[in-house]
């Protein structure tokens, strides 16, 4: 586990900037960035009111299976995918290797817009992700970070809490 | 790999409860969101079948108050046990931190244990990991029932790496807490350590 990813604030401005211009041509319900494994890296929410990481989670789930789908169909890799729903539609499109975006929108919006505009957002967004200015800092606090999360877990999953915590 | 979000300050984990069909994964997740404070907690998302085996996933992400400024938050799965979904097993440790592996303690499980127990270290090295570089907790379940192996027998069998071990009921939830912290402490302290060797390492 010596290979965590650190994300600076640069990384994320950077990124954010590009989210704002997609956010203002699509005017989509939702904008995301994930990673592979299913953490939400920034967001725009617009009108979306459910789980943030439930989305996450269940849409890197979602394009993970079904890369490997069309890996085992016909051998090729997959780095967009489109779901058409009820109101929303959903197009998730690969930035980098371990990084997923994700569009939710309407009817009032075209796939084809949304297509051409993910396909642009792509390049900047990786570099926004990939070349940090700053050397990432190691985490705050060090020892006491660690000491007092170690403390908060500690209550949180006391034994006793175990036994009598809230139904 | 933990993902360090300094921009949102907060520190992100993956802590994955792997182990043999009808273990008892779910039933241990399903007991934290039951019992934890309801402020740590978000939504207990499930994909299974009709017959609640669990056919993806389980998700139940917590978060835990700011130290220094940061947050915690860690995000538990658990794979599907039935050998037929190991392409989902696979994608579900992705990126996992942690690992709190369910035993299933009866005597005639043994066999699912031990093949369950090898396509976890198999899996991990397909991804490049291994159960030695992650947080790793045995949680041997299923203790209320009287046909299973002595706890000593399972270590020798089944704890190749001579990680912690947690006798557990998960119907009851006794022994569920306890394997969880012991892991998200292990994930912790291995995060500091990982910093202190690479400091400014941005990956
Ligand atoms: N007696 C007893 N039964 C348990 C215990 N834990 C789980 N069970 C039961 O075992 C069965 C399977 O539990 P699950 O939690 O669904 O098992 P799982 O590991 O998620 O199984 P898969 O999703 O197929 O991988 C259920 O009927 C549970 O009620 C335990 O500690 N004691
Ligand atoms: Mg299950």
């Amino acid at each position: 586990m010596g290979n965590n990813r650190t994300l600076v604030s640069s990384q994320l401005d950077a990124a954010m900037q590009v989210l704002d211009g997609l956010w203002t041509e699509l005017a989509p319900r939702f904008l995301g960035l994930i990673t592979t494994s299913g953490h939400m890296l920034t967001h725009v929410a617009g009108s979306f009111r459910g789980s943030v990481d439930s989305l996450a989670s269940l849409a890197s789930g979602s394009f993970a299976a079904t890369r490997q789908l069309t890996l085992l169909m016909d051998g090729c890799d997959l780095n967009v995918m489109y779901q058409e729903g009820c109101d929303v539609n959903i197009y998730i499109s690969q930035v980098t290797e371990d990084v997923l975006l994700v569009i939710c929108f309407g009817k009032g919006t075209q796939l084809g817009k949304v297509r051409l505009m993910a396909g642009r957002a792509k390049e900047p967004l990786a570099l926004a992700l990939e070349s940090a200015d700053e050397p990432a800092a190691p985490v705050p606090g060090g020892d006491d970070y660690a000491r007092g999360v170690s403390q908060a877990i500690d209550e949180l999953l006391s034994i006793e809490g175990e036994q009598s915590g809230t139904d | 790999m933990a993902l360090i979000n300094l921009a949102a300050g907060e520190i992100n984990y993956k802590i994955v409860y792997y182990g043999c069909a009808l273990g008892g994964k779910t039933t241990s997740i399903q007991h934290v969101y039951r019992k934890i404070t309801p402020q740590v907690k978000g939504k207990l998302v499930s994909i299974a079948t009709e017959e609640e085996r669990t056919l993806y996933f389980d998700f139940l992400p917590l978060t835990l108050e700011k130290v220094r400024g940061l947050k915690t938050r860690f995000h538990l799965y658990t794979v599907p046990g039935q050998p037929q979904y190991n392409a989902s097993r696979k994608l579900v440790i992705q990126g996992v931190d942690g690992i709190v592996f369910v035993v299933d303690s009866q005597l005639e499980h043994l066999d699912e244990n031990i093949e369950a127990y090898l396509n976890m270290w198999d899996n991990l090295a397909d991804q490049g990991d291994s159960p030695l570089d992650l947080g790793l907790v045995m949680q041997f379940n299923k203790r209320d029932l009287t046909n299973v192996f002595p706890v000593n027998d399972l270590n020798e069998l089944l704890n190749q790496t001579g990680s912690p071990a947690v006798e557990s009921c998960a119907l009851t939830g006794e022994g569920v807490f306890e394997a969880l912290r012991n892991v998200t402490k292990q994930v912790i302290a291995r995060t500091e350590a990982a910093e202190e060797m690479a400091p400014g390492s941005s990956r």
